[in-house]
């Protein structure tokens, strides 16, 4: 478990095929070893898009039993690190849709007095005790102003800051070419620098 | 002068925000690994195996009712358009043989209103 991520990326296609070879066939121990061998790195996949452990631990669950369960329709032709980043980032993007979903309808209700519990006990988005309150203000203001970014923006500079995926990696999880992963992260980038300017300038 | 290098002054002090902030992108901090992850993993896994026929099925059930549901309504919405079209149409068919017929019986027809002013 002390692989480094490029490690882990480098992965040989050999070695991955005997794997799915080897979960297909029900073999003991085959699921928790490949579970074992992606489960940080889906974990911190997650985590880079959705910034809450506890959300991100589920969001692996959910990824892993996704995998366990179309594991026969995978294709030995793709890289399954390929394939399980993807499935990792599909699922947090969900995750986050259907949260942005839920933020609207409580919206909708506070207008009619509609009051709902859940809605009361909903976690704050950042957890992290380790952090100073500046540092955690910033990573808040910042994580809104992602939020905000046009979707493969969010997955490419997600992608390429926190979890260091090579723009090639990310051009095989995005499903497109390195010039386009470039692009979109420099055009991240820019659109990160308008956001926060924007709103430093109306709080400042 | 002073205003302008206020100005400027403000502007520098936000770019360097906006800088300590974007440096955050930087300090990605890494979760821990989670020694339980796969015991509560197979434990999903095993939830979802064990899911009653019932659940599934009536999630299915509860897909085509909501799908037949809104056929329908979008059915009985057709149907009540249609029936008003027809009784405006109707209703307006009525309403000009009515006023024909008093025009009529009390001899008012256009006709007879040009005579009335030519003879005039």
């Amino acid at each position: 478990m002390n692989q480094s991520l490029s490690e882990a990326l480098y992965i040989s296609v050999m070695e991955d095929t005997e794997l799915i070879k080897a979960v297909k066939a029900g073999e003991a121990g085959a699921f928790q070893t490949l579970v074992e061998q992606y489960q940080d790195w889906v974990i911190n996949t997650c985590y880079g898009f959705v910034r809450n452990r506890e959300d991100a631990r589920d969001i692996a669950q959910e990824v892993f039993i996704e995998i366990y369960q179309s594991l026969e329709k995978f294709r030995a032709e793709a890289k399954l690190s390929t394939w399980i980043y993807r499935i990792s980032v599909t699922k947090s993007l969900d995750f986050l849709r259907r949260k942005n979903r839920k933020k609207r309808m409580g919206q909708f209700k506070k207008l009619f007095n509609i009051d709902d519990v859940a809605d009361r006990l909903e976690q704050p988005s950042g957890d992290n005790p380790d952090k100073s309150m500046e540092e955690m203000e910033r990573s808040q203001i910042l994580q809104q102003a992602m939020d905000r970014l046009p979707e493969n923006q969010k997955i490419a500079i997600t992608l390429s800051k926190y979890e260091d995926f090579s723009n090639k990696e990310i051009s095989e999880i995005m499903n497109t070419s390195v010039s386009a992963v470039e692009s979109l992260i420099h055009r991240a980038k820019v659109n990160l620098k308008k956001k926060l300017y924007k709103y430093y300038d109306k709080h400042l | 002068m002073n205003r302008h290098k206020m100005k400027n002054e403000r502007k520098e002090r936000i770019e360097k925000e906006v800088e300590k902030t974007l440096q955050q992108l930087d300090r990605f901090e890494k979760l821990e690994s989670d020694p339980f992850f796969y015991t509560r993993l197979q434990a999903r896994i095993k939830s979802t195996q064990d899911q009653p026929l019932s659940s599934g099925l009536s999630s299915f059930i509860g897909r085509y009712f909501r799908l037949a549901f809104l056929v329908l309504l979008l059915v009985l919405n057709l149907i009540s358009a249609l029936l008003v079209f027809q009784n405006r149409n109707s209703s307006s068919d009525t309403q000009t043989s009515n006023i024909s017929s008093f025009a009529d019986e009390y001899s008012i027809n256009d006709k007879s209103y040009d005579e009335y002013f030519t003879n005039n």
